[in-house]
């Protein structure tokens, strides 16, 4: 049961820092769909602060750790006068029973999966929580991301090789947010459409897809790529359509924990941070202060990575992310800061609409130049990727990505979704940084199998086009007596 | 509405068919890991595979890692397993009879050999054989 004690205390250190960092700027129910993601998230950057630090990652560096955060955001509860109705307690408290449930069934049920990144990752946990640093503590930390092991080395300090309970749980938060974020943007023009049981059918064709139930249970970062990368954009276009500027740092602090799942997690979110604040929508102060902290950490970690640290790297280990390329993913966030100064000048402000399209075009660009490059791995990475998703792929995957085009095709004469085109920008982007990867990477191509790394990537951005789908066949559920806009 | 309904059948139909042997931790003989569960058989590959792709992990690691990732209660096979490596066959494994053969990404074989003791996986790659289990020698 310690297990369970674990993630439900990662759930209630959560709840607290959210509300206290983020007080009246959405229901608090929000904020328990969204309180594991943010507590592993503490837990997480505590790791990240020992590795980086000459504190040694020990159960009483991470107790002082999360004491303290919890000290700081217990005060901000208090200065900031946070307080919860009735109603908004008993909430609450059944979306804790709901993890509470699941974090249990997990243990009692005792479902797991594992290939190698899942087993070189649980690897990397033992070293984390025995301090140990080798030469392949070096390698490991090149090729994976930190958030995984951070999380489940603590069960090497109780004598378990892992826990059972992380894993389900980011699938729940997924799940949750993306019911809630769903329901929040039908609100809108179809209160009908979030009324109805159809959020919660598009929630079901994703979950039940075999690669989706799979990841609930696997060793794999991707469970909690999809579930930052999902709902922080999900959250930020709701920001976006709702016009509301407090949402954002939300959705940035979401992203934040979608950075460090993986080592190239970065290169994905710059494009869609871009595409949403060249709009104009949201105020620019907005964006500097939201991006700042994550402008910050990125660069400090991985310019850590970048240029040695106390390990002492030499270069040589470098398999997969060298310096150089480190350095550059660290710059990527930064880099940010002139692109909103730049959307500021009124020259290109006439043109903001058009960005999506321009960034859309872009990587387009960038996609044909590797092609012509390299066009027998692209090829094959294109060629493979059709076949995971929509082809062979259909062995793991399920019908749901097919199931997801053949409705967008049935739906083609719909209503068109006010700020759809930004989804769309997100989900091409996302597959145009996906294939370039293999050419960044240094030329290995996606596999078409159930363990390439592609094929689980994908899951990342599956509930975005769900989300999208469910608001081009929202008018099926209702009929509107808002007008239709463009 | 014809399309969920299709689409939800046919991801039920591939739970239930479950190609990927996703399954629930058991404790199975060291010759089950080998040979009837996809998934452990995937456990057992990653291991393999970290060890071939990293040689600084031992194959003795990565085994004994994955039988703690398989959770496998070690007492039941009489104790801690013993991991025996050589460059020839046990005496009493025909080198021409593998059971099952897995390439790794790393482009190295593995060849897995019926045991002629349950409590034991033999298994080569690389030009090394492995008996791994309770009794191995």
């Amino acid at each position: 049961m310690i297990a369970v004690g674990y993630v439900l205390g990662l759930w209630l250190l959560g709840f607290v820092v959210a509300l206290g960092c983020f007080p009246r700027t959405l229901s608090p129910v929000f904020f328990a769909w969204s309180a594991y993601l943010f507590g592993a998230m503490v837990w997480m950057f505590g790791g990240l602060l020992m590795m980086v630090s000459p504190l040694t990652y020990s159960p009483l560096t991470m107790g002082v750790w999360v004491a303290l955060v919890t000290g700081v955001a217990v005060g901000a509860w208090w200065v900031r006068g946070v307080r919860l109705s009735w109603t908004e307690s008993r909430a609450v408290a059944l979306v804790f029973a709901a993890f509470a449930l699941v974090a249990v069934g997990a243990q009692v049920l005792r479902f797991a999966f594992g290939t190698y990144d899942a087993v070189a990752q649980l690897r990397f946990a033992e070293y984390l929580a025995h301090n140990i640093y080798t030469e392949n503590t070096r390698i490991l930390l090149t090729r994976w991301g930190i958030f995984l092991p951070t999380l489940h080395a603590p069960s090497r300090w109780v004598g378990q090789p892992f826990f059972l309970t992380v894993q389900p749980l980011f699938m729940v938060s997924l799940l949750g947010l993306f019911v809630y974020l769903t329901r929040m943007a039908l609100q809108r023009d179809y209160p009908g459409a979030a009324a109805s049981g159809w959020p919660v059918v598009m929630v079901v064709i994703v979950a039940s897809a075999q690669f989706m139930v799979m990841l609930t249970v696997a060793f794999y970062s991707n469970t909690l790529s999809a579930a930052y990368f999902s709902s922080g954009v999900l959250l930020l276009w709701n920001a976006h359509r709702a016009g509301e500027p407090r949402w954002v740092p939300v959705a940035v602090a979401l992203l934040a924990g979608f950075t460090f799942t993986r080592t190239e997690t970065v290169i994905f979110l710059v494009p869609v941070v871009v595409v949403f604040l060249a709009q104009g929508v949201l105020p620019p102060r907005v964006w500097y202060r939201a991006l700042a902290p994550l402008a910050l950490v990125t660069l400090g970690w991985y310019g850590w990575l970048a240029t040695g640290n106390r390990l002492d790297f030499p270069p040589e280990v470098f398999v997969y992310l060298t310096p150089l390329r480190a350095l550059a993913i660290g710059l990527m966030v930064p880099v940010i800061y002139p692109l909103i100064f730049v959307t500021q000048l009124p020259l290109v402000r006439r043109r903001l609409p058009a960005t999506d399209a321009l960034v859309l075009g872009g990587a387009l660009v960038l996609l044909s130049g590797a092609i012509v490059l390299e066009p027998q791995l692209m090829l094959n990475s294109i060629y493979n990727t059709l076949q995971n998703l929509f082809m062979k792929g259909v062995f793991w995957w399920g019908a749901s990505w097919l199931f997801m085009v053949l409705a967008l095709v049935i739906l083609w004469d719909a209503p068109p979704v006010t700020g759809g085109r930004l989804l769309v920008a997100t989900i091409l982007a996302f597959f145009t940084v996906m294939l370039l990867l293999s050419f960044l990477a240094g030329g290995s191509y996606h596999s078409w199998s159930f363990r390439d790394s592609g094929s689980r990537m994908s899951a990342h951005v599956l509930p975005i086009l769900a989300f999208y789908v469910t608001l081009r066949a929202a008018p099926l559920f209702e009929r509107s007596t808002v007008p239709d806009r463009t | 509405m014809m399309l969920v309904v299709v689409t939800l059948t046919m991801n039920a139909a591939l739970l239930v068919y479950n190609p990927w042997g996703m399954g629930r931790l058991q404790a199975p003989t060291l010759t089950e890991l080998g040979v009837r569960s996809t998934n452990e058989r995937m456990v057992l590959y990653g291991g393999l595979q970290a060890h071939y792709t990293d040689p600084t992990i031992t194959i003795s690691d990565a085994l004994m890692f994955d039988f703690n990732l398989s959770e496998l209660d070690l007492r039941m096979l009489g104790g801690a397993v013993a991991v025996n490596v050589a460059d020839t066959p046990p005496p009493d494994v025909d080198p021409d009879a593998a059971t099952h053969i897995y390439t790794l990404d790393t482009g190295t074989q593995v060849l897995f050999f019926a045991a002629p003791d349950n409590d034991v996986i033999v298994f080569e790659g690389n030009n090394q054989w492995i008996v791994a289990g309770r009794g191995a020698s």
